[in-house]
């Protein structure tokens, strides 16, 4: 969907056919956990469509995964891939935010 | 050396940057109210802090409810589920968000759902499906309605429906069973009915078609008397006398079966001997079995058989088996009939032919009435198929037992009479009288008879046969007109029928008794009906005698022979 142009961020190496890994670690469906998926979900809908892969981490079930992407405040996306790891702490109802912070979109000047 | 330390310095500066974002994206995040869980690390454990709210007391009613909840996007999409429905769809809430709803639903009813999960987004919908779990498919209710705080996403409620649908299929299965059972019910009340109806109509009948046999049977014994050397009116007259014979015995065997059926025939019950029983019955059918040029073999033992039977209905079962055998088999055949003591305490009669057999699955049936084992080819003999009916029904009311063998078409039968014995071996001195006596038939006086039948041609009949045996009589064809012939007439006998119209014949007997005049005269009351019940009745009402019509010659004669000497008194009274 997404062709490669002008607007495409330079960070953003991902081709169009590189599936993205994204993890959002909840706290069990808490408000938050709950509106940050829907948000997620309708984001790559728009901006991603058939190349991105959603995992949600339960933190509630098992505190210790929240080690490995070292996370502090719930609800949080982390963006697996591409390269480099990013992470998006809220419930990316800030879609501006959220779209700079995976890189689909550049920093405003 | 110095270019590499500016290229350290440049990644550990976008490092801190990328840091410095994060950390302010975080307190902005916390800040604008984004977050609603920290983790917390204490004593090297971690800890997932949730914050509670306002909300708390919703978030518990929907988590502890019964139904299962969601929150779906207009694609279907899980974004919210309670644990109850994880719990009903059998998978971890985990796997369950971010699924569609209708992957659970089984293939029948997907398009169902989908289409009316779209329509809830502007509306409340409802739907019954059936839904697919690793263990089964279980039947449950979906109610959808739109989430009007988000645009495009509605909520789910879903309901099993296992209890209510068992539930409901129980009463629908109790309802059916009340159903059959009310209508098993109504059926066997109304072939209780048809039974009962065809009882009545059967005993209507037989007593309507008694009642010209009467007249006829008098007239053709009228005929004998008179004589003819005609041999064509001979044999005419000894056709219709047999016919006549069979007719009745047809309408009496008709009369009884219905009697039994009803329950209203009485056994007059004495101890007798079996053997007597044989003789009797043989006696009477031996022109029967002779015409048919058959052999019959009698097989009695030389020691007496006691049973406690009516010898009468008891010689006419044996009779009607003898007839059976004899009708059912060729001419020439062979007719064995025996009696044995077979146990301890019962009588065997056994009547065998070596004729046209039976059937194995016409064993059962050939004692069901009107049934007979062969309808085309017996049709050929005469019969109802009542015989057999009457025969076992009889054999029960003595508390015994009637079978059939046969080893098939064309092997012959054999009919089983099995009789418990009498408790005492002691016999009744004599054979009961027979009901014909046998009083000679002429050298009576000549008696003063009159006749009250409002069947002209019964009364006539009867009349013609009195006169011709030199008798005086009158007839009267109701009752006001008997009580006038009778005070006129002064007469020794009166057979008074009973079913007169108007005045019946129990009134006109109480009204003849009350007459002084009339003191002793003999009155029979001739009827169609000869039960106890009937005989008392006309007892009660002064009558001397009862006799079932159409009352054989033998009957009448002994009633005159029984009738008081002639003595001059009642001579002179009777002429003055």
């Amino acid at each position: 969907m997404t062709s490669v142009s002008e607007q495409e961020p330079p960070t953003a190496r991902a081709g169009a056919e590189e599936i993205w890994e994204l993890r959002l670690y909840v706290a069990g469906q808490t408000p938050k956990s709950v509106t940050a998926f829907k948000n997620l979900k309708l984001l790559c809908e728009e901006h991603l469509a058939g190349r991105y892969r959603i995992e949600v981490v339960d933190l509630l079930v098992n505190p210790r995964l929240a080690r490995e992407d070292q996370i502090l405040a719930i609800p949080t996306l982390v963006r697996k891939l591409p390269d480099p790891i990013r992470r998006i702490i809220g419930d990316l109802s800030d879609t501006e935010r959220t779209l700079v912070g995976l890189q689909l979109r550049p920093r405003r000047p | 050396m110095e270019l590499r330390t500016l290229e350290d310095l440049r990644l550990e500066n976008d490092e801190l940057r990328q840091r410095l974002e994060e950390a302010e994206s975080t307190i902005q995040a916390i800040s604008s109210g984004e977050v609603d869980a920290f983790l917390v690390h204490r004593n090297a454990e971690d800890h997932v802090l949730v914050l509670g709210g306002v909300d708390r007391p919703y978030r518990l009613l929907i988590e502890r409810m019964q139904q299962g909840a969601a929150t779906l996007a207009a694609d279907e999409t899980i974004f919210y589920v309670n644990q109850r429905l994880a719990d009903l769809l059998g998978v971890p809430l985990s796997d369950l968000i971010g699924s569609r709803l209708s992957d659970f639903v089984v293939e029948a009813d997907r398009d169902e759902l989908s289409n009316a999960l779209a329509l809830a987004l502007t509306e409340d919908i409802y739907r019954e499906v059936s839904i697919r779990r690793a263990d089964g498919i279980f039947p449950a209710g979906v109610s959808a309605s739109p989430l009007l705080v988000d645009e495009d996403m509605i909520c789910v409620l879903l309901t099993d429906l296992t209890g209510q649908k068992r539930q409901e299929e129980e009463k629908i299965r109790f309802l059916e069973g009340q159903v059959a059972r009310v209508a098993a019910e109504s059926t066997s009340a109304a072939l209780r009915e048809a039974d009962r109806r065809k009882d009545e109509f059967l005993a209507i009948l037989a007593h309507e078609l008694r009642n010209p046999l009467g007249p006829l049977r008098n007239g053709i014994h009228l005929l004998g008397k008179i004589g003819s050397l005609e041999p064509l009116a001979r044999e005419t007259h000894q056709m219709m006398a047999r016919q006549v014979e069979n007719l009745v015995r047809l309408v009496d065997d008709l009369l009884d079966v219905g009697r039994v059926t009803r329950g209203v025939i009485k056994l007059r019950k004495e101890s007798i001997d079996a053997r007597l029983v044989l003789h009797r019955a043989v006696e009477s059918c031996r022109d029967f079995i002779a015409q048919r040029n058959h052999r019959l073999k009698i097989d009695l033992p030389p020691y007496p058989l006691a049973v406690e039977v009516d010898l009468m209905r008891m010689i006419q079962v044996v009779v009607n088996l003898l007839k059976n055998a004899a009708k059912f088999t060729p001419k020439g055949g062979r007719i064995v009939i025996t009696a044995e003591r077979s146990a301890e305490s019962s009588a065997t009669i056994c009547v065998r032919d070596n004729g046209r057999g039976i059937e194995p699955r016409l064993l059962s049936e050939i004692f069901d009435l009107f049934v007979q084992a062969d309808s085309t080819a017996s049709r050929s003999e005469e019969g109802l198929g009542i015989g057999l009916t009457l025969s076992r029904r009889l054999t029960e009311l003595h508390g015994g037992t009637l079978s059939a063998k046969s080893a098939g078409l064309g092997k012959g039968s054999e009919f089983v009479i099995s009789l418990p014995l009498a408790e005492t071996q002691s016999l009744t001195a004599e054979a009961p009288v027979s009901r014909a006596s046998k009083a000679p038939p002429s050298l009576q006086p000549a008696r003063r008879i009159l006749i009250v039948d409002d069947n002209r041609d019964a009364a006539g009949s009867l009349g013609l046969l009195l006169r011709l045996n030199g008798h005086e009589v009158r007839e009267a064809n109701d009752g006001p007109k008997a009580l006038v012939a009778a005070s006129e007439f002064h007469p020794d006998l009166i057979f008074l029928d009973i079913g007169l119209p108007g005045m019946d014949g129990y009134q006109v007997a109480t009204r003849l008794r009350a007459n002084p005049d009339l003191g002793d005269v003999r009155m029979v009351a001739l009827s169609g009906y000869g039960s106890d019940q009937d005989r008392a009745r006309s007892r009660a009402a002064g009558f001397d005698d009862h006799l079932v019509k159409p009352a054989e010659v033998g009957r009448l004669e002994s009633v005159l022979a029984s009738l008081p000497p002639v003595h001059a008194a009642r001579i002179n009274k009777s002429r003055g």
